[in-house]
């Protein structure tokens, strides 16, 4: 199965070093490939240096692409910590 | 003397030797390697990555249980970027594709990475190329054996001037031998900032070329408060300065007698002193320090606190108890000054590549009208038990201020036909904080109960300078003689429409500034509670015809240094500032 999903980043900092951290693990925790890419620039979601240089700040748009068995699965995943409060401690 | 401005990352002054050092300096060979050695370079480079992630792990277990050791998170991230398959992929394959030896491969591929980095056009997410760097002197490290700049151990007491800290470095500090930093690069959101404030040591980040400009064993002054950087100081300065260490460890003692007494010039002349506050809880500690009121109730902590466009009654409950507390003392409650940097919660707002031009405070709020008539009816509502008064923020044009008090007459009918009580007759006032205003302030008079200048926005809409820009901050100040002008312009406005006017920006808690504050007109100051004893004791030793005198020949002066030269040489000896 192969989804994809657009979503704006709405914290403060943005996918800085620790999210893109959370963000890395969280998807390595599927089997599914997942990439995540913000306008032309599409980069492997399960690696941390990738994310961090995508340079996903605040009020990027980015879309996440899962393809595997558990593509939705992890989508649900991702996507609840991207809106959830990452900022947080 | 030198002073060198930068930017405050971390409150205090703290005084000692300088221990300097530059910019990390590896000399990487561009060598290649024979064919036959390409595996043995890849070897050492999962080595290096090896023992680096082993360096890191020894650092977080020294830190363990320690004040700083919620954020060894940053170390963790560390490690996640060291371990990062892609990253050992790009070193090797640079080996192999292309000979490097493994210090060149590593240095190549991470300054890429950093560079990367730098580039993206976000202040936040490019500071945290700082902490590439750090990975990669990690990795060179322990390629060459080079021992880590020593900024961790020391003989005696300093204070540290850098080009830059890695967050390891500033994390693996030793706390009782480091007085305070100076740093060249870094702005008040590195790494580094943070670490600093968690360890309450007085920094100032952002100086361009402190790491230059100061040798190792100079006597320099970090002042934490005003983000300036004084080498080798005149003694005068020096005497100062550590008189304000002793009288700043003595704060509540000394200047606690004066809780008591008026902030009356020496002919007589009240200046109301107020407290500038972000929650209810703080006004304990403003009537504590002396304020006779709370000139500035920012109002955004309902939302950042709850996450979500807070209710009607929460926010009714919240404004209710400041009242009660300061019982028949003013409250001035400020509308919500939410949008660009501030927004919070769960509100999303469009991109805007100007934020700070664009749709925030009370544009925002015009743009969301619920949000702002669900705020006025608890405002108006908590009216009923003490003296509150409405300001509205950010207004630019005499149309906003009528629209605004449309939506107040509206929302006031409401309640009266819902039978709710509210306060007919709230004073309603603006923040006079864009220059539109400051210019023409006689068109607002008219319309509003009263003014009050908010100087930090209307310094930077005034000289066009953010001051979070390393860049640019030290463009900002007070001094401008446009700010001085526009200031006067608004006192004199106010005064022929007989309404009052208040000041609530950082300026009136400088005392470099009360002198000319008071002498210009202003009798009412509202700043962060902890500087309302120092600027009562000054006014109190001022005579306001000897100010009014000092103020009008502040205003003949052209430049923001002679104007700040001026107004310290005009002040009480002992009250001179420590440096500028």
């Amino acid at each position: 199965m192969e989804i994809s999903k657009t979503i704006t980043i709405t914290n403060k900092y943005g996918l800085h070093a620790r999210p893109a951290m959370q963000f890395v693990q969280l998807a390595g925790k599927y089997a599914s490939k997942v990439s995540i890419s913000k306008g032309e620039k599409v980069v492997d979601a399960k690696s941390v240096l990738d994310v961090l240089t995508l340079g996903a700040n605040m009020g990027s748009e980015i879309s996440i692409r899962a393809e595997g068995d558990d593509a939705e699965e992890a989508m649900a995943a991702l996507l609840e910590f991207l809106t959830g409060d990452i900022d947080k401690d | 003397m030198e002073t060198i401005k930068g930017i405050a990352v971390s409150p205090g002054v703290a005084i000692g030797p300088a221990y300097v050092t530059g910019r990390q300096q590896y000399v990487i060979p561009e060598e290649s390697v024979g064919a036959g050695d390409v595996e043995r370079e890849v070897r050492r480079v999962s080595q290096a990555i090896g023992a680096a992630s082993q360096d890191i792990l020894n650092l977080k277990n020294r830190l363990s249980g320690t004040p700083v050791d919620k954020y060894s998170a940053i170390l963790d991230a560390h490690l996640a970027i060291l371990n990062d398959e892609r990253l050992f992929d790009a070193i090797s394959r640079r080996i192999r594709e292309h000979g490097f030896s493994a210090e060149h491969a590593v240095s190549k591929v991470l300054s890429e990475y950093a560079q990367t980095l730098e580039s993206v056009d976000d202040v936040y997410l490019s500071q945290r190329a700082t902490d590439i760097y750090d990975i990669q002197d990690r990795l060179l490290t322990a390629f060459m054996g080079k021992p880590d700049r020593g900024v961790t151990h020391f003989a005696r007491p300093v204070v540290i001037v850098a080009h830059d800290l890695t967050p390891s470095e500033t994390l693996a500090l030793d706390r009782e031998k480091v007085l305070g930093f100076a740093t060249d690069a870094g702005g008040s959101t590195s790494h580094t900032a943070i670490v600093a404030k968690a360890l309450s040591i007085p920094a100032v980040a952002g100086l361009g070329r402190a790491s230059v400009a100061v040798a190792g064993g100079d006597t320099v002054i970090v002042d934490g408060d005003k983000g300036l950087l004084i080498v080798n100081p005149d003694p005068g300065v020096l005497e100062r300065y550590h008189a304000s260490q002793v009288e700043h460890a003595a704060t509540g003692t000394g200047l606690g007698i004066l809780k008591e007494v008026a902030a009356d010039t020496t002919d007589g002349r009240h200046i109301s002193l107020l407290g500038n506050i972000e929650l209810p809880a703080e006004i304990g500690a403003a009537l504590d320090h002396g304020a006779e009121g709370i000139g500035l109730f920012r109002t955004e902590f309902l939302f950042m606190q709850a996450g979500h466009e807070p209710s009607e009654e929460e926010q009714y409950a919240a404004y209710c108890n400041a009242a009660r507390a300061l019982g028949p003392r003013p409250l001035v409650i400020r509308t919500f000054d939410l949008g660009g940097e501030k927004l919070a919660g769960g509100l999303r707002h469009h991109q805007e590549r100007n934020p700070s031009l664009g749709c925030r405070s009370i544009r925002f709020s015009f743009e969301n009208p619920a949000i702002f008539r669900t705020q006025l009816r608890a405002i108006l509502r908590c009216g009923i038990h003490g003296d509150v008064r409405l300001l509205l923020p950010m207004i630019a044009s005499v149309e906003e201020v009528r629209r605004a008090k449309a939506y107040i007459a509206e929302v006031k009918d409401e309640l009266k036909s819902e039978g709710i009580p509210y306060v007919d007759n709230m004073p309603v006032g603006i923040m006079v904080e864009v220059p539109s205003v400051a210019i023409a302030p006689d068109a607002f008079a008219k319309e509003v109960d009263f003014f009050s200048i908010g100087t930090n926005d209307l310094i930077q809409y005034t000289v066009a300078v953010e001051r979070v820009n390393e860049h640019v901050a030290w463009l900002f100040t007070p001094a401008h003689p446009a700010i001085l002008r526009l200031i006067k312009n608004v006192v004199t406005a106010a005064e022929a429409a007989k309404i009052p006017v208040s000041l609530c920006g950082e300026m009136g808690s400088d005392p470099v500034f009360t002198v000319y504050l008071v002498g210009v007109g202003i009798q009412e100051l509202s700043v962060a509670p902890p500087a309302l004893p120092r600027i009562k004791r000054l006014i109190r030793l001022l005579s306001y015809q000897d100010a009014r005198r000092i103020a009008d020949k502040a205003l003949a002066l052209s430049s923001a240094r002679e104007i700040t030269e001026f107004l310290i040489k005009s002040l009480p000896e002992t009250d001179r500032p420590l440096s500028d």
